[in-house]
């Protein structure tokens, strides 16, 4: 995140840091931390999945595991891209926040239109093309 | 936004060129980049470090708005590959100095 926020040539007027730079990389840092929140509570809620039943097949807990990691996404080098704009755009960084938490829902957690596919799968190609023919026909 | 999402958007869009742009599609492939890797940036940031502010603002807001599909920033990067594919297919892949 460090490296991701500065400007990358130093020669320009931009490089360097700002207040709101620094309001910037406070913002990703409590997002890093309210997006790990949420997923360190999750597995404690349904931890009867989990062993002491010996029995419980490992490869399924394991794909558990990966279900809460899929929901989890912490910092990813981009999203100082994406949090910039709307706090340009929005002059405040309560709204900005907000409005970037529900912007990375959406990314990550966007309700699939064909309810049979896994969130935020891209639907499959020949569905694709024929919402694509029948909005140019 | 992780990997695997990552790379199902990019496994989509080298389906889309496939079917759409197929003369582009064999260009890539003979020059080994048909993962689309190219276009990872643009998709992860949504295009943003691609047009100036005005048209960032106004893509974006086309976007949530999730006409037709929430994943249509891929006709986006699709559209964008439509449009410059004569330059791409007129570059030397290998250039010798």
């Amino acid at each position: 995140m460090e490296e991701d926020l500065p400007h990358p040539d130093p020669e320009s007027q931009y490089s360097g840091t700002n207040a709101h730079l620094e309001m910037l990389k406070d913002m990703l840092m409590t997002y890093n931390m309210y997006d790990n929140k949420k997923v360190g509570m999750a597995p404690k809620s349904l931890s009867f999945l989990f062993p002491p039943w010996p029995w419980f097949p490992s490869s399924l807990c394991f794909s558990f595991l990966c279900l809460f990691a899929e929901l989890t996404v912490g910092y990813v080098q981009g999203m100082s891209d994406l949090l910039s704009v709307i706090y340009a755009i929005l002059q405040d960084d309560s709204d900005a926040f907000w409005c970037f938490c529900g912007f990375m829902d959406r990314m990550v957690r966007l309700p699939s239109p064909f309810p049979t596919l896994p969130r935020n799968h891209p639907p499959p190609l020949s569905l694709l093309v024929l919402t694509f023919r029948n909005t140019t026909s | 936004m992780n990997q695997t999402g990552m790379r199902r958007q990019l496994i989509t869009l080298k389906q889309l060129t496939q079917l759409m742009i197929p003369k582009l599609y064999t260009h890539l492939e003979k020059s080994g980049s048909d993962e689309f890797f190219f276009l990872f940036r643009q998709l992860l940031v949504w295009f943003k470090r691609e047009f100036s502010w005005e048209d960032v603002c106004r893509l974006w807001e086309c976007l949530w708005t999730d006409w037709l599909s929430g994943q249509f920033h891929l006709f986006i990067g699709l559209a964008i590959l439509d449009r410059h594919k004569e330059v791409i297919m007129g570059m030397d892949p290998f250039p010798v100095p």
